[in-house]
């Protein structure tokens, strides 16, 4: 690659740009000749992406009425053209993920998606993302440029840059596009009831609880441990009977707590992604076979509604000890 | 008007074989149609079966895509005819090749008005092929899509879930969605519905029949590995449930979780 190198970084999260940032220069190491970020905001978003040591910035400030961020693809992809940058760098949140695919598209290249690092392999720097729901992983290398690579919030730290010279701040004007979904309403989503990726116990239903009513017998376990209620899949988007934020897999949560405790849970690849990071995991079901007791520290291949009534009645004379 | 339904095909990730070298291997696992695209694909039904239409599942893939049992579990779940694209080279194959062999494959079924995707496939979950294609045809392409609704010739009311806010759209047809998981919960096949499906139409096209030479890779796959795992005990507590209980109990305790 040339030492000539541009950097593109767009996210509508502000706080998020920093991450990008950052990734882009460990990426590059000293290899670049600028990186500018796409901000559409306000003049403090513009101060914060200052922060983060971008050498200059492109600034929409305002998205006319009926238009979505995203509308700002058109914006973005003149300016591409224009720059022929060698990276594209995109906070992978539901926006960041549909300008990616248009951008692809109207490049022909494919994106890096969900980075997670990046490593030297036989001379090449190649990027290591997710396949198969977690179950395994792929080192890719675009063949095309320029790069367009997405990377999630969380994986890689902000840092504040203290640079010789502010960055450069160029207004750009927003550019209609020609065709559009046109948006009628927004509303807020009713705030969340759990945060599970901060929880420190979790206790994770599954396809083995038979009955709703039954929520009821692992709240019970819940309150003795100080533990947030968490799902798989089917039983909040096929049953509904906990919110979405409470499941735990590769479109839902991400959990890094102290403890899992599995009643019920068989195991499947999409569930367990979500779990690699618990520190100790307990599984309860009743089929030996599950494929969760490979996953786990320790195993009750017993019928939950048996473990967990000799469970609670356990924690509470450990407590009365 | 026809609905087309794109659906991946892949290896069931619950097959993988881990080598004790971190190697990993889909040799013997079972092909199917990605989970997450199935409430795409009743999606598609259900509009049909409301506002009229007819829907065509599309798929493309290696040769393995094309079996018996695969193309009756679509065509038993609602779509009246599958459309196969079907070449070795299409192996392995990264985003920008998947929607530009999709976006030819769709210009050439008729009178195509609206395109839907689950929200990704269950072998790669990059979520990317919907948007991509959609903006290869030049249509209004968006992601997330939680509801559908016909309001009038030429129009849908489309709701969209982000992570903070929902949005309402109206769509101008023809457009490309990419729809939730949660958008519809699919139908069990009837045994009316499987003994039709074998009866239903599967036209199988090369990458030449959609008018595709030179798919030259956009991507570089350097390898494929296990991820690393934090090592688990893999205890099995054993006795009556009150002692395996007991067990655990101890075992929490040494652990310092309780």
């Amino acid at each position: 690659m040339s030492s000539q190198q541009r950097i593109f970084l767009i996210s509508e999260d502000i706080s998020l740009i920093g991450e990008l940032a950052s990734a882009a220069r460990r990426l590059n190491g000293d290899d670049y000749s600028s990186i500018a970020a796409v901000v559409v905001g306000n003049q403090t978003d513009v101060h914060q992406v200052g922060s983060y040591g971008v050498d200059s910035i492109y600034w929409v400030d305002q998205i006319p009425d009926g238009y979505l961020f995203e509308d700002v693809f058109l914006t973005l992809l003149e300016l591409v053209q224009q720059h022929k940058p060698s990276s594209i760098w995109i906070g992978a949140t539901t926006s960041g993920r549909l300008i990616c695919g248009r951008l692809a598209a109207r490049l022909d290249i494919s994106a890096i998606t969900d980075v997670r690092s990046f490593e030297q392999h036989e001379n090449k720097v190649v990027m290591r993302h997710m396949i198969f729901a977690g179950g395994a992983e792929r080192l890719e290398r675009p063949l095309r440029l320029p790069a367009l690579i997405t990377v999630a919030k969380g994986q890689f730290a902000a840092e504040v840059v203290q640079h010789a010279n502010p960055p450069k701040v160029i207004t750009l004007p927003f550019l209609i596009p020609e065709k559009r979904a046109v948006l009628l309403e927004r509303k807020d989503l009713p705030p969340v009831s759990v945060n599970l990726a901060d929880a420190k116990r979790v206790i994770c239903l599954g396809r083995g609880i038979a009955r709703q009513e039954h929520l009821a017998l692992a709240e019970n376990l819940a309150d003795e441990l100080g533990a947030e209620i968490a799902c798989t899949r089917p039983l909040s988007e096929g049953l509904g009977w906990l919110p979405r934020e409470r499941y735990i897999g590769i479109s839902g949560a991400y959990i890094k707590s102290d403890l899992y405790i599995g009643l019920g849970v068989s195991g499947q690849v999409q569930h367990t992604v979500g779990i690699t990071d618990a520190k100790v995991i307990v599984a309860v079901n009743r089929d030996p076979d599950a494929p969760i007791f490979k996953q786990a520290d320790y195993g009750i291949a017993a019928d939950l509604y048996e473990v967990l009534p000799a469970l609670i009645q356990a924690i509470r004379s450990t407590k009365g000890a | 008007m026809n609905i087309v339904v794109c659906l991946k095909i892949s290896p069931d990730p619950e097959d993988l074989e881990i080598g004790n070298d971190g190697s990993v291997s889909a040799a013997h696992a079972e092909w199917k149609i990605g989970g997450f695209d199935l409430p795409a694909l009743e999606a598609g039904v259900r509009l049909a079966e409301m506002h009229g239409g007819r829907v065509i599942a599309l798929s493309i893939g290696p040769p393995p895509i094309n079996q018996s049992k695969v193309r009756k579990d679509i065509l038993s779940r609602g779509a009246e005819e599958l459309v196969l694209v079907v070449d070795e080279a299409l192996q392995d194959v990264s985003t920008a090749e998947t929607a530009r062999v999709l976006a030819a494959a769709i210009g050439k079924i008729e009178d195509v008005q609206l395109v839907l995707f689950g929200e990704g496939s269950a072998d790669l979950y990059f979520q990317q092929t919907g948007v991509q294609v959609g903006e290869r045809l030049g249509w209004v392409s968006l992601n997330a899509v939680r509801d559908v609704q016909w309001v009038e010739e030429g129009n849908l009311l489309v709701q969209r879930v982000l992570e903070q806010e929902i949005q309402v759209f109206e769509v101008p047809l023809p457009a490309a969605l990419s729809v939730t998981s949660d958008i519809c919960e699919p139908r069990l096949a009837s045994m009316r519905e499987i003994l039709r499906a074998s009866k239903k139409p599967v036209v199988e096209w090369s990458l030449a029949d959609v008018g595709v030479e030179n798919l030259s890779a956009s991507v570089e796959i350097l390898a494929v590995q296990a991820p690393p795992r934090a090592a688990r005990k893999g205890l099995i507590l054993n006795g009556s449930v009150e002692e395996a209980v007991g067990s655990l109990v101890i075992a929490l305790k040494k652990e310092g979780m309780l």
